[in-house]
């Protein structure tokens, strides 16, 4: 026989298809044939078949209603034949196990395609019209499946094998990534239930094992940026070892189950890690690190916002100890505003939700201390008074930038700014304006009067010595009060010059406590000016200069009196503007429930100061009260605009 | 019900059945010209249309009650009087017809009725916002605190409001100044729909401000007993 043109013979047999039915042995002849062809094909040895003749031979057995025995006959003879291939290969050691496997598998593959060649017309023409038989090709992989693959020998061993292969390859030995690429394509071809239980899954179990155990030896070492840099590094691998030898849609699988063992389970315990988790990390500023961290946090779920958590409670936990601080709180740099906004910029890529955070922490911390309204305006004031003396104007312009980079956290923003006004009209009356001033000046013009705030000039006479004094004006009026009296005390300066309590004392503290300038002579000698205390005319008092500058003793922050007063002048202010709100809101809407009306007044008004809620109640009674607005007639929490 | 609207208020008067004429479907069948006599009777010396002060205690002594009786409260509330010892002729003329006295007997005998009015669920609170618009002086638009604090006492004695001596010793010791309509108006509806001891109260309802704090003031109270 050979493969080739067909002869007479062959030809016969197409020309007498009465003999067949009848001949119980007419099937089993030629399947015998078949048989035969299949055996030696398995065995490589095809060479010697005519191709022609069992193409010929199988098309005839369907033609004559054996279709069926065919299909049963091909399956039981493959089946045969590798029912020995599972004992040859669970004979063999196992360095060539995985290799014997991907042999045998090639081996099968390339035989069903040629058995597959001259069972063509079954194929073509009888398997499709009989639902339950599997096409050959699926044939093939199912029996290699269940004879091979799955037989009670071969399954766990090639399991093992192969996760044995990927963690030597994880602890860093040289496998031959084709061999396992061959196995997992060859689970992939089985189709993606037998890929998934076979492999994938256990694959994964081990994998989360293996980062679990790794999580734990690496935690040990209890530094984090090297944590993260490990962590890092591993996932570059796996992503590597994904492409080397896994079904692309195993990858996102794979990379998960890696964060999740190597940061999710550990995020809260790294973050929290004494001397460099986030809290040292953020201390010394290592923005390198803390961008890695920022990098692994963001590829686990929930990963970003404990991060976030993290910092934010760091952040108010230290703004906290320097805004409640007496003597930090009065500097707004401490607070190094210009620092965390770097730091999320480099660290965390200025991700909106991390400047959210930070932004968040400052405002809450910020407002813990009422004065911080004017602690702020105090330091800027300072710094306009002191002008470029001693600094340039560049280190100027930023002290101020960094200040004022604050007023936007400030949920006071009205107290500010009657602040800012006190201090620049003090400025302006003691000619003490800088240029930055001159911008700022414009926008407000509303001056108070300030008795306090004059300069004059006094010739006065001291044991026959003659100086001309430059001094303020409640200062003159005290000194004018020694032309009559020569010695007067505290309370009767006071009673007769009517000058605020506080700055009275600071008045008197400037014309006797100050070396130099001490134009009076204070009985008893002490810094602290008393009730009782007796002041006279200093008759030796002794300059070297003609004109004598009396400086005023500064107040450094508002006694309580200003304060209270401030604070009443800020309440004032706001009642036209709750009301504005109120009565805007109304217009707008007709009619709102008053819980409705309190949250958008306080919506509205947030950009300036957060009102209370006792306070904007009083003003809707206000309103109702002038008419503006009234209650609904049957339920008394609605309110109705009055056009 | 009806606001302040004269007549609004008389409508309201008529459909809802408290007026005895009315009841029997027919017209009042009331001597005006009796009414008119007794308004003549009653008015002051320099006034053509008006009953002062004095008219009224004339009155009062007539009809045999004290003039601070509530039941006079209820009468001016009758009658629509807008100012406390004031009655127009319109208003005196008009109220004598719609009660359908035109006698001083007739009007005694309608005093026990007027004052059970007092008591009537559906009535007390007209009587009650009512009250606040008479108690104002001639050009205000609030009730001054001790007036207010009278009126309340008149209307609100122990049995209508176990508080109100402590809501009155409140105002002075914490407020001191006028009373807005709308506090007058909500403490009624304060009293008839929040709890004794307070605990259904809502700090964050739509309550008036001095409300808020008397709350606070009697759990403080409470509290320390």
């Amino acid at each position: 026989m050979s493969l080739g043109r067909g002869g007479r013979l062959k030809l016969d047999m197409f020309t007498h298809p009465v003999r067949k039915n009848l001949d119980h042995s007419y099937f089993d002849t030629n399947w015998a044939l078949l048989e035969n062809a299949i055996k030696e094909i398995n065995n490589h040895n095809a060479s010697r078949l005519s191709f022609e003749q069992l193409y010929r031979t199988a098309y005839q057995l369907v033609v004559d209603k054996f279709g069926h025995r065919l299909y049963a006959a091909v399956r039981e003879a493959e089946a045969e034949y590798l029912r020995g291939v599972a004992e040859r290969l669970d004979l063999l050691p196992s360095p060539s196990f995985l290799p014997g496997l991907k042999y045998e598998w090639e081996r099968h593959m390339k035989s069903m395609g040629v058995i597959r060649a001259f069972l063509l017309y079954m194929e073509r023409m009888y398997i499709p019209n009989q639902p339950q038989l599997a096409p050959l090709n699926q044939l093939g992989l199912d029996l290699w499946r269940d004879g091979v693959v799955r037989a009670p020998r071969i399954a766990p061993r090639a399991r093992a094998l192969l996760l044995e292969a990927v963690a030597r390859d994880r602890g860093g030995e040289l496998v031959d990534a084709s061999l396992l690429k061959a196995i997992t394509s060859m689970y992939m071809d089985l189709g993606p239930v037998v890929y998934r239980d076979d492999f994938e899954t256990p694959f994964l179990e081990q994998t989360s094992l293996f980062y679990a155990a790794e999580a734990a030896s690496l935690l040990q070492a209890a530094d984090c940026p090297a944590y993260l840099a490990a962590a890092a590094r591993r996932l570059e691998e796996e992503r590597a070892r994904a492409q080397a030898y896994l079904c692309p849609a195993s990858a996102p699988r794979l990379l998960g189950a890696v964060e999740r063992a190597l940061i999710g389970d550990q995020l809260p315990a790294l973050l929290d890690l004494p001397g460099t988790g986030l809290v040292p990390m953020l201390r010394a500023r290592q923005y390198d690190d803390l961008h890695v961290l920022y990098r692994l946090a963001a590829r686990v779920p929930g990963g970003p916002v404990l991060v976030q958590e993290a910092l934010g409670a760091h952040l108010r936990e230290a703004g906290k100890a320097l805004v409640t601080d007496p003597e930090r709180a009065k500097d707004p740099l401490a607070f190094e505003r210009d620092v965390w906004e770097n730091l999320v910029d480099k660290a965390f890529a200025g991700d909106r939700q991390f400047v959210y955070t930070v932004n968040r922490a400052f405002e809450a911390f910020l407002n813990l201390n009422p004065r911080s309204p004017e602690y702020i305006s105090l330091y800027m004031d300072d710094k306009l008074r002191r002008g470029l003396k001693g600094t340039s104007e560049e280190e100027l312009e930023s002290a101020l930038d960094k200040a004022i980079l604050l007023f936007r956290f400030l949920q006071e923003k009205d107290v500010f700014e009657r602040y800012y006004k006190q201090h620049l009209a003090k400025r302006l009356l003691q000619g003490r304006i800088s240029s930055d001033d001159a911008g700022m000046a414009g926008k407000r013009s509303c001056l108070t009067w300030q008795p306090g705030m004059g300069t004059a000039e006094i010739k006065a006479n001291f044991g026959g010595k003659r100086h001309e004094l430059s001094c303020n004006t409640h200062q003159m009026v005290v000194l004018m009060l020694f032309n009559d009296s020569d010695r007067l005390t505290t309370r009767e300066i006071l009673a007769a010059t009517q000058v605020p309590d506080a700055e009275l004392r600071r008045v008197l503290q400037s014309l006797a406590c100050v070396k130099g300038k001490n134009v009076l002579r204070k009985e008893p000698m002490s810094k602290e000016i008393g009730d009782a205390d007796v002041f006279s005319v200093n008759d030796s008092f002794q300059s070297r200069l003609y004109k004598v500058k009396i400086g005023m003793v500064v107040a450094q922050r508002e006694s309580d009196e200003g304060k209270e007063e401030t604070r009443e002048r800020v309440e004032e202010d706001r009642k036209p503007q709750i009301e504005a709100a109120i009565v805007r809101i109304m217009k707008a809407r007709k009619q709102l429930s008053h819980n409705s009306i309190v949250s958008e007044v306080t919506r509205q008004l947030a950009v300036r100061f957060i009102p209370n809620q006792q306070v904007i109640k009083k003003r809707i009674e206000s309103l109702i009260e002038r008419d503006f607005m009234e209650r609904d007639a049957t339920d008394r929490t609605l309110y109705r605009y009055i056009a | 019900a009806t606001g302040w609207s004269l007549e609004a208020a008389v409508d309201y008067y008529y459909s809802s059945g408290a007026y005895p004429a009315a009841r029997g479907g027919r017209g009042p069948k009331t001597d005006k010209a009796a009414i008119g006599e007794l308004f003549a009777r009653y008015r002051d010396e320099g006034e053509e249309d008006l009953i002062l002060a004095e008219g009224v205690s004339t009155l009062c002594e007539d009809l045999e009650v004290s003039p601070e009786d509530p039941v006079m409260l209820v009468l001016s509330y009758h009658l629509q009087a807008a100012t406390m010892c004031e009655f127009s002729r319109e208003e005196f003329e008009g109220g004598l017809a719609r009660l359908a006295c035109d006698s001083l007997s007739k009007l005694r005998a309608a005093l026990p009725g007027l004052r059970a009015q007092l008591d009537d669920a559906s009535r007390f609170p007209e009587i009650y916002k009512y009250a606040y618009l008479f108690s104002r002086e001639k050009g205000q638009k609030c009730v001054q605190q001790d007036v207010a604090i009278a009126m309340w006492q008149l209307l609100l004695p122990a049995h209508r409001w176990r508080y109100t001596q402590d809501w009155c010793d409140f105002l002075q010791a914490k407020h001191n100044r006028a009373i807005s309509r709308d506090t007058w108006n909500q403490l009624l509806d304060f009293i008839l729909s929040v709890s004794p001891d307070f605990s259904d109260y809502d700090d964050a309802g739509a309550w008036p401000y001095l409300i808020d704090e008397f709350v606070e003031h009697m759990r403080e109270k409470q509290q320390q007993q």
